[in-house]
């Protein structure tokens, strides 16, 4: 399926009509109304969490020395990772002409950023005193003080930074034809102000459209070496450490393949309820989930490569600390971690090779929901076991979670889900001006 | 009633582009096309707008990468230097992921504000929006409108040129 085979057999006017009609006219269903339940009693206790680490600081969780990074800091980086796949599917897929990628990118994206959202809380509650974040930023201050520039922790915040802005604006520029198309269609008046007012004028004039397409090809083109970057300046936080575990070159690429792996997982777990709930089997196919699950079994290789070359390294360059590091990893304290890890990162997706588990929607979920719990324990295992062995036998202890960090790891996933369940009911799911135009391709190649 | 112009939709894409070149050869020149996607083809015949965008996002780009560079230079050699293990102060390579970082988010906004300018956004009112079916444009409608500063606008030749380009439908828009 290429840029000129779409996937899908409805009319434009039966695009814009399905899919503003799932805004416009769908009902909100039971199902919708237990699950917004129970994702915002989920973000209400992230919100008590927060309170009491405002009033009480962070010695509400479990960090102390030596593992001064705990929940938040592996929180962080597997929500922003989840964000990569949104990014990937919209913006690689559409440099290399992937048409089948016009049922996915709106919610993918979506996806992208609450995922950034949700992540972006974590480092700034980690600080201790959240109310000076602003320090991070560079402005002329009356104390005289400056970011230390040489700090990947000063780098993370322009990246994330970059990343938040320019993944919103990618959103909301594919989605203003749509809301057009919505506000056109919008029968109440608080419907046609709200539309109107998003869609900002927008009339789909030629040159409109023009601009559009320039606009949308060069930013595709910046958001792939952003994303990239992103990753990259997340695992330098940790490789920019001399601890033996995280000093490794092999840490950029690692984390950008973890990023895509646990974003596609993140996709097909969002992918098939919305189809269902919504009746989408038309647009997003057997087929999607396909490639999804392709996706999906070829990065968590080069996943399973990373955790192959770490131990190979540590044990090629011989330096004690490091090879004692991957012994504590496999056989230590927190074995049964990272032999969780290798299960559902590594083992649980050799299932895909075989097509039928590939178009099957209830064991891609499963084997989607392994991936994302891999790799959240993946994130953990990598801070945690390279913290609680310090090189000072001395210095050696344990991490315990205590009932916050898990208030807030529940939370995040509450408010996340919170924010897709809203973003459902009020924006166009799937890119009508895209599927639009791969219909009257496929009508104007008939033969 | 002074009139914005006349709106008239036509079959498909093909008949939009072929109503753009009869129109054309009648030596109309302030013509609007809109249509529910990007119509191949289309921009050739309607003039194509500056391309200002591009521009715009390099221009966003070189200056996020040089003032980013400046900055850091700045804060770190000349403000505020710190001796951290006899490290230079200007270490230009560990300046260079936070400019990368900035050159790219201030091309995005240059691009989108460049987009936003030429295309007129935000304009929350338009005439064309009291046409009724003007919403044909957002879904499989190919509409086109004759302005009334055409050179060439003149009502009841425009009733005839239109008329024989045999539209859908045809209507004043009301300014």
């Amino acid at each position: 399926m290429t840029d000129r085979e779409p996937a899908h057999f409805a009319t434009p006017a039966e695009v814009t009509d399905i899919v503003t009609g799932l805004v416009l006219v769908h009902r909100a269903g039971l199902r919708w109304k237990l699950a917004f339940g129970a994702a915002a009693l989920l973000t209400a206790l992230l919100v008590v969490a927060i309170v009491v680490l405002l009033v009480r600081g962070v010695g509400i969780w479990g960090v102390s020395m030596p593992v001064a990074w705990g929940f938040a800091i592996a929180n962080y980086v597997w929500w922003i990772g989840i964000g990569m796949a949104g990014t990937f599917i919209s913006a690689a897929l559409y440099l290399t002409r992937q048409g089948w990628r016009s049922a996915l990118n709106r919610f993918a994206e979506a996806m992208t950023v609450f995922a950034l959202a949700v992540s972006s809380l974590f480092p700034i509650f980690h600080l201790g005193r959240p109310w000076f974040s602003y320090w991070l930023a560079p402005y002329p201050d009356r104390m005289g003080l400056w970011p230390q520039w040489r700090s990947a922790l000063v780098w993370d915040f322009f990246a994330i930074g970059a990343y938040v802005i320019v993944s919103v604006i990618y959103f909301y520029v594919g989605l203003i034809p749509d809301l057009a198309a919505v506000r056109d269609r919008a029968s109440s008046r608080g419907q046609q102000v709200f539309y109107g007012l998003l869609a900002i004028g927008w009339r789909g004039e030629a040159r409109q459209w023009e601009r559009h397409a320039t606009l949308v090809k060069i930013l595709a083109g910046l958001a792939v070496p952003l994303v990239f970057s992103v990753h990259s300046m997340v695992a330098l936080d940790f490789s920019e450490g001399l601890l033996p575990g995280w000093h490794s070159t092999i840490f950029p690429p690692f984390f950008v393949a973890g990023a895509l792996f646990s974003g596609a997982a993140m996709v097909i777990v969002l992918a098939v309820p919305l189809r269902k709930a919504y009746a989408l089997e038309e647009f997003i196919t057997d087929e999607h989930l396909d490639k999804l699950a392709k996706m999906m079994l070829a990065v968590g290789w080069v996943v399973t490569y990373g955790y192959a070359a770490e131990i190979f390294t540590a044990y090629v360059g011989g330096d004690p600390y490091d090879t004692a590091l991957q012994r504590h990893r496999m056989q230590g304290a927190y074995a049964w971690l990272f032999w969780a890890t290798i299960a559902c990162n590594s083992l649980s997706i050799q299932a895909l090779w075989w097509p039928r588990v590939r178009t099957s929607p209830l064991a891609l979920v499963v084997i989607a929901l392994l991936v994302l719990t891999g790799m959240w324990m993946e994130r953990f295992m990598l801070i945690v076991t390279s913290l609680y062995r310090d090189f000072l036998p001395s210095s050696w202890g344990m991490f315990h979670p205590t009932v916050w960090d898990g208030a807030f790891l529940l939370g995040s996933i509450g408010l996340f889900a919170l924010l897709f369940l809203i973003f459902v009911r009020l924006v166009p799911v799937l890119s009508i001006a895209e599927l639009r135009r791969h219909a009257a391709e496929r009508v104007d190649t008939r033969p | 009633m002074s009139v914005h112009g006349r709106l008239l939709q036509l079959h498909d894409a093909h008949e939009l582009a072929s109503a753009v070149d009869a129109l054309h050869a009648l030596g109309y020149t302030r013509l609007e096309a809109f249509s529910p996607y990007a119509v191949d083809g289309l921009m050739e015949k309607l003039g194509s707008p500056p391309k200002r965008i591009p521009p715009a996002m390099l221009t966003g780009g070189l200056i996020g990468g040089i003032g980013m560079l400046w900055l850091q230079y700045h804060a770190a050699a000349v403000d505020y230097p710190l001796n951290v293990g006899g490290r230079p102060a200007a270490s230009w390579p560990a300046f260079m992921p936070s400019a990368v970082e900035v050159v790219i988010l201030l091309a995005v906004v240059a691009g989108f504000v460049a987009f936003l300018v030429g295309s007129r956004l935000p304009t929350l009112y338009r005439p064309e929006f009291n046409v009724a079916w003007f919403e044909e444009a957002s879904r499989d409608g190919f509409l086109l409108l004759i302005r009334a500063d055409d050179p060439r606008w003149n009502d009841h030749q425009v009733a005839e040129d239109v008329a024989a380009l045999e539209p859908l439908r045809h209507a004043d828009v009301p300014s």
